[in-house]
């Protein structure tokens, strides 16, 4: 522990009953930045044993993109994994990579469909070494049709799976939600990844799972696809405007940038709503009433008056939130060349606790640690790897 | 498989209140082959209005909503909490997912009192604790309230208009999916250990998980963005002929190749030109020569010449494109269902396909 009682240590996090669900498990994690490396995230932030294989050859995207191990994108995509720093352009380096599989449950990458087979590391290469390995693959159009061999990227698939279209404003070019389409693939294929281990709890054997990205896209528009359908109309995009023409907008409250989106679903809220603002031109008296607002008062003050509401949140105002604080959403950690830094923890909580995340790992980390636990390398072995290049 | 599936999850779920977030955890069981169950008295007039827009015409109808068809496919209904079906389902269910709307039948921990061995995934807007566990919320409000609406539209342009919510179902679905593998480990664990657990998930906080980079640029790095900072110097959305299109060369030889399709103008042959900061240095002026090429071709012209050539487009897909394109007729990305309401409606099916030996399958179809 450093002096201000923020953790220093790394590795997979404790065990425990209902914090740790998938202590055991073990993962590679071959990807490279948002959704190969989040979707192992969520595993290992579920009690996983996540590795992530690097190589110094070939970073990780986000190591690139400030200083290697202080980029807040990796830090934050990557926590409690460790690092193990292979050479896969070298045969041995890819054979040591094999041998790793052969005790490990799931492999997860999220290259172009293709390269896991040039480097030998796909399912029908692994399944033959350990066949109860789950392998998890995630591209942008998935491993088959024509355009499996196509190039994207978040703002690519949001496009291409239909949800660009119908975000925005009507009278307005479409916006593209980035990163959160990355990250949405992510728990998508992290879901996949659990729910094929409940399959091999049953079956005994593995299995290759071909995540397509621009599917969990389109996935997320299943209204426009059935208005097609049935009634052969293509949706367009509506800003907030709610689709039932209900009560539903984003009023300016008072400060920079800072807003309040109030939605009125249902007779109680109307009533509510009547008795807060009058009966009359609604949207007007709310208007004029948050202006002179800040955001939380406001929401605040129409929530208790029974008219739902919530100030549109900024990072900063998320980071500050008292009730998100109190909720325990945030953990501070100490990183060796980052400092203390403050990291989203687990998503849910338990009956049983809370259990403590780990900081991201720096690069080649936990090599001669994992290949000890995993492999029952010696110190003597793991140094003629090094030596001989092997391990970076 | 007995039936063809290639990815089984045999278990029973009982879901209490019918909204969009618990529907898509009990529908991804539900493509799986668990036995899933809705409890919830609003649901004949739920079902009622869908029949009542799917089958009418004319006048403005919330077309939109035809997609709650698709989450309550291949479930069981349950109108009544004090009915002998609702006890039945709920003593054999292994997981409950339990929303706002099942209040009036048992709280979480009352559910857990009962039903020991159970997991109870209480789902609400801002959690079971905290000053605003009392607040109401729809997927909309939670979507703003959970980060990604404030980036929401991105680029300079936005100027004064408000930040937007993604549109049609994602606010729900994502939320859906960002908390579905916690629910499928802890329902796992529950099994396997033969003893209950109460799961308190926040769709708020399932939604920031999504903004995470974000937050942590914020908190660790003092990069504050905004939806003003996160449009696209150079590239993004463009139009073409018939439709828009996005533009995404990210790298410099992917640059390299975008100006070997515009046939290599002079302007592209300064050395600026090569390096990301020389090409936002003259971002007015190579966006407009951007636009003026995709202007002058089809979108699918600039999707096959783009990426034909290496460089990363996307074509902006309306649902009618993206249910008749190859790629989704291929993998059968969509399929017929039969709904509730007596009629068959296509639907996305589960987005991956999963391989055991030689055979391909979407565990969906």
């Amino acid at each position: 522990m450093s002096n201000d009682g923020s953790r220093e240590t790394n590795g997979p996090p404790s065990d425990g009953v209902g914090g740790s669900p998938l202590s055991g498990v073990r993962v590679l994690d071959f990807g490279t930045a948002w959704a190969g490396p989040h979707a192992t995230e969520t595993l290992a932030l579920l009690g996983a044993d996540v590795v992530k294989i690097e190589s110094r050859k070939r970073l990780d995207l986000f190591r690139t993109m400030a200083g290697m191990e202080t980029t807040p994108g990796f830090n934050d995509i990557n926590l409690s994994k460790r690092s193990l720093c292979i050479d896969l352009s070298r045969e041995d380096g890819r054979g040591l990579a094999r041998r790793l599989t052969a005790v490990a449950d799931i492999a997860v990458d999220n290259y172009r469909p293709g390269v896991m087979e040039r480097l030998g590391l796909d399912y029908q290469s692994l399944s033959v070494i350990n066949p109860k390995i789950i392998c998890l693959s995630v591209s942008a159009f998935g491993a088959t049709g024509p355009e499996a061999s196509r190039a994207g990227y978040a703002a690519i698939f949001c496009a291409m799976g239909g949800l660009a279209h119908l975000t925005g404003y009507p009278d307005w070019e479409p916006a593209l939600v980035r990163s959160p389409m990355d990250l949405t693939v992510a728990n998508a294929s992290a879901a996949a990844a659990v729910a094929a281990l409940w399959d091999r709890d049953e079956t005994g054997v593995g299995c290759f799972v071909d995540m397509s990205a621009s599917d969990v896209v389109t996935n997320l528009i299943p209204g426009a696809v059935a208005a097609w359908d049935l009634e052969g109309v293509d949706l367009n995009r509506q800003g907030n405007a709610s689709s039932s023409g209900h009560l539903q907008e984003v009023f300016p409250a008072c400060g920079e940038d800072s807003w309040v989106a109030v939605s009125v679903w249902n007779d109680e809220q109307r009533e509510s709503l009547a008795d807060f603002v009058g009966e009359s031109d609604a949207k007007s008296q709310l208007r004029s009433w948050i202006a002179t607002r800040t955001a939380p008062e406001a929401a605040d003050a129409l929530q208790r008056a029974g008219v739902p509401a919530v100030p549109t949140m900024s990072p900063i105002d998320i980071i500050g939130d008292q009730h998100l604080q109190e909720r325990g959403v945030f953990e501070r950690l100490h990183h060796p060349m980052q400092g203390d830094v403050l990291a989203l923890g687990r998503v849910w909580r338990t009956s049983s606790g809370p259990q403590s995340i780990t900081r991201a790992p720096l690069l080649g980390e936990h090599s001669r640690e994992v290949l000890g636990e995993w492999l029952n390398l010696t110190d003597v072995e793991i140094d003629h790897l090094r030596d001989a290049g092997v391990l970076e | 498989m007995p039936d063809g599936k290639p990815m089984h999850l045999r278990t029973t779920v009982v879901e209490l209140g019918f909204e969009v977030a618990t529907a898509h955890v009990g529908w991804f069981f539900a493509r799986l082959g668990s036995e899933v169950t809705v409890v919830d008295s609003n649901l004949p007039t739920i079902l009622d209005h869908l029949a009542k827009i799917a089958g009418g015409s004319g006048e403005e109808r919330d077309l939109s909503s035809l997609g709650l068809l698709t989450l309550l496919g291949g479930k069981k209904f349950v109108l009544s909490d004090e009915s002998t079906a609702f006890a039945e389902a709920i003593q054999s269910a292994e997981i409950i997912l339990w929303n706002s709307r099942a209040q009036g039948i048992a709280t979480p921990d009352a559910l857990l009192r009962r039903y020991p061995q159970a997991l109870v995934v209480a789902v609400t807007p801002f959690g079971l604790t905290g000053e605003r566990a009392w607040w109401q919320a729809n997927d909309f409000l939670t979507y703003h309230a959970g980060g990604d609406a404030y980036f929401l539209p991105p680029g300079a342009g936005a100027g004064t208009r408000p930040p937007v919510a993604a549109g049609d179902f994602a606010p729900g679905r994502m939320a859906g999916w960002s908390m579905l593998a916690t629910v499928l480990a802890h329902a796992r664990q529950v099994r396997r250990e033969g003893r209950g657990a109460i799961l308190d998930i926040s769709r708020q906080e399932a939604l920031l998980d999504l903004s995470r980079v974000e937050i942590a640029r914020a908190a660790n790095s003092n990069l504050v963005e905004s939806r003003f900072t996160k449009g696209y110097d150079t590239g993004g959305i463009m139009f073409a002929r018939d439709r828009p299109v996005v533009l995404m060369p990210l790298e410099d030889h992917q640059w390299q190749r975008l100006f070997a399709l515009l046939g290599e103008p002079d302007w592209s042959q300064e050395p600026e030109f090569a390096t990301r900061a020389g090409r936002v240095k003259h971002a007015p002026e190579l966006q407009a020569r951007l636009q003026a090429w995709v202007a002058d071709h089809t979108s699918d012209e600039i999707y096959s010449m783009g990426q034909d050539a290496g460089v990363p487009v996307g074509v902006v897909r309306k649902a009618s494109d993206v249910v008749s394109a190859p790629q989704t007729q291929e993998r059968r990305s969509i399929a017929s269902e039969l709904t509730p309401i007596g009629r068959p409606v296509l639907a996305p099916v589960l987005p991956f396909a999963v391989r055991h030996a030689e055979i391909w399958s979407n565990p969906d179809v």
